[in-house]
């Protein structure tokens, strides 16, 4: 999308080189304004100009999309001599991975944000797109619309191979069909709010090892801390974005929050960070 | 399109990185912004691009803060850091970026890359580019958007003689388009012989605020005489108001009295003089002697 539109042999360079004092540097433009479009846009094209961000996204592609074959396939060959280990496979284990695979995403997201702040790169964005809400709008399109993208078809991977797999096992795979989009649109959603959670954090913190060690912190350290101490601390736990969120990849009925209550919490946590984010970005210095 | 800037303070914490200042930049004008390391410059620069925000006071462009203009990049175009680019980004990335906010056509990239001779280096990361590219870069992302107003901070720093001189040529150009032309420098020697006015700023605060040639002008320039018998002639010119200094041998200095009155003098002894210099006061003796209180004054607090 954003190739060069002609790549010029080095003869028409040396030419352009030898000719530059005449180039005009003014050309009578037309008046373009800045919109969240161009905002957007512009997220875009930074996003694919670094391939480590394309890199990230595959990877987590990758990972999501073997372990939605790799699950049934390890039903399949696991020992099951003994009927107590003859039991039928559950349908979430297509998905069942991604709930920390997306700590990956979250990681990109500050990465987005605090990877500006080290190169400078955020005086340009922020010069191009002067009002700062559009700049964390855009970002934060890019960064959900990228995990969502990668989330669908990684997990849609696994709902169309595990019936197969499984039947060589002489396995019947039971997921309905409301069950299997809730699992496959619900990979792109948790991974898109997760993202959110990290844009956000990248926006607080800025620093790049600082927002990327707090993203694991939030995800991965603190919420294991409240359940260690009382019953009441496990309660606690389960309102953090990776317990919350990953109950729409689980199996439903268990009581508690459910599936989409589960997945609520997740989107709170992403909208009071980015709301946090955006008052922030607009009253600091850049 | 002027830049009006009107008791602009900006404040860090306890201190105060500009206190108070006003002055207004004019169209059609390349004005020099002069000052020692810390005096407020970029703090300034930053301020009336939106990027920092003021503590008291404004700054405007065209009547509008920055930020509020439709389309930002086509008021002004900024340079404020060489580096302001992610490494492994390439050139061509870097400046598509900045065009799509604005909905620019691909061409105006290519144009760009091509007026600041950096088309054969496009699709080269801009990591490895060295200071001089990345002052053209940052120079390609300025006028991008076909601004009103430039406001550059230290375009030369870094660049070899040929991009210095295409820096000034490019500067004059768009100043005699009737842009308002705003640049920053420490390299005064180079400003001289670009800027129309200058404005000098020291501890924060506004020193100067003037026509080039009225800044150059109205002290009495020093004259350099080369003679083999100075013990002579230096009596023979003292008197009140007459410095006298000699930093090498036959050689003197001579600051109070006009070369005219020195030929003149010499004649009459029958003093052979084998050079004599009236010594054109620069930029920099007048930004010296303008900004010695300041510095002397942070100094000795």
């Amino acid at each position: 999308m954003t190739r060069h539109p002609a790549r010029t042999t080095n003869n028409e360079k040396n030419h352009a080189r030898s000719k530059r004092r005449n180039v005009p540097v003014t050309t009578a433009l037309t008046v373009h304004r800045v919109d969240l479009a161009g905002a957007v846009g512009s997220e875009w094209v930074k996003f694919q100009g670094l391939r480590s961000n394309v890199i990230v996204a595959g990877f987590v592609f990758v990972l999501i999309g073997a372990n939605a074959i790799l699950m049934p396939w390890a039903y399949v060959l696991r020992d099951r001599s003994t009927p107590q280990a003859d039991y039928n496979p559950y349908p979430e284990m297509i998905v069942d991975k991604v709930g920390y695979i997306g700590i990956l995403l979250a990681i990109l997201g500050a990465m987005l944000v605090a990877g500006e702040y080290r190169s400078g790169q955020i005086k340009t964005t922020l010069l191009s797109v002067p009002k700062r809400t559009p700049v964390l709008v855009s970002k934060s399109l890019v960064a959900a619309a990228v995990s969502f993208t990668v989330g669908v078809p990684s997990a849609g991977i696994g709902f169309a191979a595990a019936p197969p797999i499984l039947a060589t096992g002489g396995y019947h795979y039971d997921l309905s069909v409301g069950d299997g989009l809730r699992l496959v649109l619900g990979s792109g959603l948790y991974l898109a709010a997760l993202s959110l959670v990290g844009v956000a954090l990248g926006v607080l913190i800025r620093n790049v090892v600082a927002s990327v060690l707090a993203t694991i912190a939030l995800l991965l350290v603190v919420p294991v801390i409240p359940q260690v101490f009382s019953q009441f601390g496990a309660e606690i736990t389960r309102f953090f974005p990776i317990q919350a969120g990953s109950l729409l990849l689980a199996q439903p009925g268990n009581g508690g929050l459910g599936p989409w209550g589960g997945y609520a919490v997740l989107a709170a946590w992403a909208a009071a960070l980015l709301a946090a984010a955006a008052v922030t970005l607009k009253r600091r210095d850049a | 399109m002027s830049i009006d800037v009107q008791s602009l303070s900006k404040r860090y914490g306890r201190s105060y990185a500009v206190r108070d200042v006003s002055f207004r930049v004019e169209p059609g004008l390349v004005t020099g912004f002069l000052g020692p390391n810390g005096a407020g410059k970029s703090t300034t620069m930053r301020v009336i691009v939106g990027l920092d925000r003021s503590t008291t006071g404004t700054a405007l462009i065209d009547g509008k803060r920055y930020a509020d203009h439709a389309a930002p990049l086509h008021v002004a175009g900024a340079l404020l850091d060489a580096r302001a680019a992610h490494p492994a980004r390439t050139a061509w990335n870097y400046l598509t970026s900045i065009a799509v906010t604005h909905h620019l056509p691909r061409a105006r990239v290519d144009a760009v890359l091509d007026a600041t001779g950096l088309t054969a280096v496009a699709e080269r990361k801009v990591g490895g580019f060295s200071l001089g590219m990345g002052q053209r870069l940052g120079i390609a992302a300025a006028i991008l958007g076909d601004p009103g107003t430039l406001i550059l901070d230290e375009p030369i720093n870094g660049l070899d003689p040929e991009g210095v001189t295409w820096v000034r040529e490019l500067l004059r150009r768009l100043a005699d388009e009737g842009r308002t032309v705003f640049l920053s420098s420490h390299l005064l020697s180079e400003l001289a012989l670009v800027v129309d006015h200058v404005i000098i700023i020291g501890r924060g605060q506004i020193i100067a605020d003037s026509p080039l040639a009225t800044l150059t002008a109205g002290t009495t320039p020093k004259v350099r005489v080369r003679t083999t018998r100075a013990g002579e002639l230096s009596p023979l010119l003292a008197g009140s108001g007459v410095t006298i200094t000699s930093t090498q041998r036959d050689v003197l200095e001579i600051e109070g009295v006009t070369a005219e009155v020195i030929a003149d003098t010499a004649h009459r002894a029958d003093i052979t003089l084998y050079e004599l210099t009236p010594l054109h006061e620069t930029l920099e003796d007048a930004y010296n002697a303008l900004t010695k209180d300041a510095v002397e004054y942070a100094s000795s607090r």
